[in-house]
């Protein structure tokens, strides 16, 4: 019983670990939402804060990727838990929003959103490089994802 | 013994003739990164504090320290004692020092980009004001050139008795006053740009030259305002960054006050670190643990105290820039106007004294003194819009500014590889 219930706790602390980075990975549906609904308004600071959030949530959790193998390991063995065909085109800002964003972002020759925006695509391809290409394969098995992120030219033909 | 002589004679003459660089304003920046001695010194402290995390990380596994081991046999109960030795991994503490370590770095990477930044601009300013410094010395040369002139047809006219003798006079000491200037004006400029050696990394032997610069044509420039960039200079500036890494450092801090009873840490905090040494901390659970943690929410209202300072600042600067670089697209056609009237002016005076009319040479002096000083005040107006739009970059780091912040870089640095 002892036994048992030491098991328990050790499962628990350990999903419980990685939970806050799940967390917020799932939480990037609702500022992926915020975004698109200011893509067509002016830059005001306001919106810079929306576009900061999202963008800056996308780097954020994937340095926590990136940073930790153990959460990788743990994140391959939960793949379908956490990961399934809805989840990528949730999360991933279609194209057409982003090069909107990115033409305003530009004002006499400097640019004046976070730098994350920039290197959007950039975050895209490293949190790419964890996954396995069965993985990417699972992701991607949705088409408007697919087309998002080969217009986004993280996927190749 | 002829080819030894020769061999020795191109030795020679190789350290006779100094060997010349040329650089442009493109190269600075990457040249700065590359060379720059505060610059290098502080990529090394970057990779001692990545360093420290790895450190800090074994320092969780065991270790074996032969004097404590060498106490057990007298003692069994001392090695309750060397926790720390066989299981360091089981001392909270130990695990906050190494969160600690990982924010102190980014902290860190984030006063190198400050740095790097100021050092780069710094380096571009001094490249700029260098062309000014010499533009203004051609401008000099050019003067006394006109003066020159006007002391050869004053001579003339002082043999015919048409000019007092004592105005010829008065215009060679003005000559030898500007031919002073020349010289003091190419001495600055020779200082200037060993100290453009120095700032570069380029040893002080090379004869540096500096390519011109396109300058900009200011009639052509739209005015800006200070919405459009306070964002991006605020979510920009390495030095409020630096403030969130230590504050999220700092509820780090606060753990170790709650789980001392379970161990004090000796393991370094990182570079940076040092900032939290003032904190009191106990080996043990004691009276002292709420004085400990409202230390540390202190230490937190310090950090806003000083964030917002910062900010403030920043804003200060921005409002500051955006306000000049507006005032000088405004009032370019005042300095183009001063200019265009203080050539023409020369030119009609100059016309009159070669058809020998009867000009007082102190007006031409005159027309060529508010000439000189119209070209001067065009000349330098519009290195000083190539200033503002440099320091503007600086302000919101674009162009040769942009440099990744610690998270940013670590994440795309992957994706490079």
């Amino acid at each position: 019983m002892k036994y048992i219930l030491f098991l328990s706790l050790v499962f628990i602390l350990s999903s419980c670990k990685y939970g806050v980075t799940f967390s917020n990975l799932k939480n990037l549906e609702t500022s992926r939402n915020d975004v698109e609904l200011i893509a067509t308004q002016e830059l005001t600071t306001e919106n810079q804060q929306i576009l900061k959030k999202y963008f800056s949530g996308v780097k954020d959790v994937s340095y926590e990727f990136l940073n930790n193998s153990s959460m990788q390991n743990y994140t391959h063995r939960k793949f379908s838990r956490f990961f399934d065909e809805a989840i990528c085109n949730n999360i991933i800002l279609d194209e057409s929003y982003y090069s909107d964003l990115m033409r305003k972002c530009s004002v006499n020759g400097f640019f004046i959103c976070s730098e994350e925006v920039k290197l959007y695509k950039e975050i895209l391809i490293s949190i790419k490089k964890i996954f396995s290409e069965m993985e990417i394969n699972t992701i991607t098995a949705n088409t408007a994802c697919k087309d998002k992120l080969l217009n986004l030219g993280v996927l190749n033909e | 013994m002829n080819k030894i002589l020769i061999t020795i004679l191109l030795f020679t003459l190789s350290y006779a003739h100094a060997e010349e660089k040329v650089i442009s304003l493109d190269e600075v920046a990457s040249k700065v990164k590359e060379t720059n001695f505060t610059i290098l010194e502080n990529a090394q402290r970057i990779y001692q504090a990545k360093e420290t995390i790895t450190f800090n990380k074994r320092n969780l596994l065991p270790k074996l320290n032969l004097w404590n081991v060498l106490k057990l046999p007298f003692d069994w109960a001392s090695a309750i004692d060397m926790v720390q030795d066989i299981a360091p991994f089981l001392v909270p503490n130990n695990w906050f020092r190494v969160s600690q370590s990982k924010l102190f770095y980014l902290a860190q990477k984030e006063q190198y980009r400050a740095l790097w930044a100021n050092e780069v601009m710094t380096a571009k300013l001094l490249y700029t004001n260098t062309l000014r410094d010499q533009s203004f010395l051609k401008l000099l040369k050019t003067q006394e050139t006109q003066l020159s002139e006007l002391i050869a047809i004053v001579k003339t006219r002082t043999v015919f008795g048409e000019a007092p003798p004592q105005v010829l006079k008065f215009l060679k000491i003005r000559k030898l006053e500007i031919e002073e200037d020349i010289r003091l004006l190419d001495s600055l400029v020779y200082e200037e740009i060993k100290a453009m050696s120095y700032l570069m990394g380029i040893p002080q032997e090379i004869d540096l030259k500096l390519e011109n610069i396109v300058l900009p044509v200011v009639e052509d420039l739209n005015p800006i305002s200070f919405d459009t960039f306070v964002f991006r200079a605020m979510d920009n500036a390495p030095e409020l960054n630096q403030y969130a890494y230590i504050k999220e450092a700092l509820k780090y801090v606060r753990k170790e006050a709650y789980f001392s009873f379970l161990g004090a840490s000796t393991t370094s905090r990182g570079a940076g670190g040092g900032v939290f040494n003032n904190i009191p901390l106990q080996d043990g659970l004691g009276f002292g643990l709420g004085s400990s943690v409202r230390i540390t929410r202190s230490e937190g209202k310090i950090l806003d105290i000083n964030a917002e300072a910062t900010k403030e600042v920043i804003k200060k600067n921005l409002y500051n820039l955006v306000y000049n670089f507006n005032s000088y697209i405004k009032n370019i056609d005042n300095q183009n106007e001063r200019f265009q009237l203080a050539q023409e002016n020369y030119e009609t005076v100059k016309t009159q004294l070669i058809l020998g009319m009867n000009v007082d040479p102190l007006e031409m002096l005159t027309s060529i003194d508010n000439l000189f000083d119209a070209s001067i005040s065009l000349e330098n107006y519009k290195y000083e819009v190539v200033n503002t739009i440099e320091k503007l970059k600086r302000s919101i780091f674009n162009g040769d500014y942009t440099k990744k912040e610690g998270k940013l870089e670590d994440v795309t640095k992957r994706g490079e590889k």
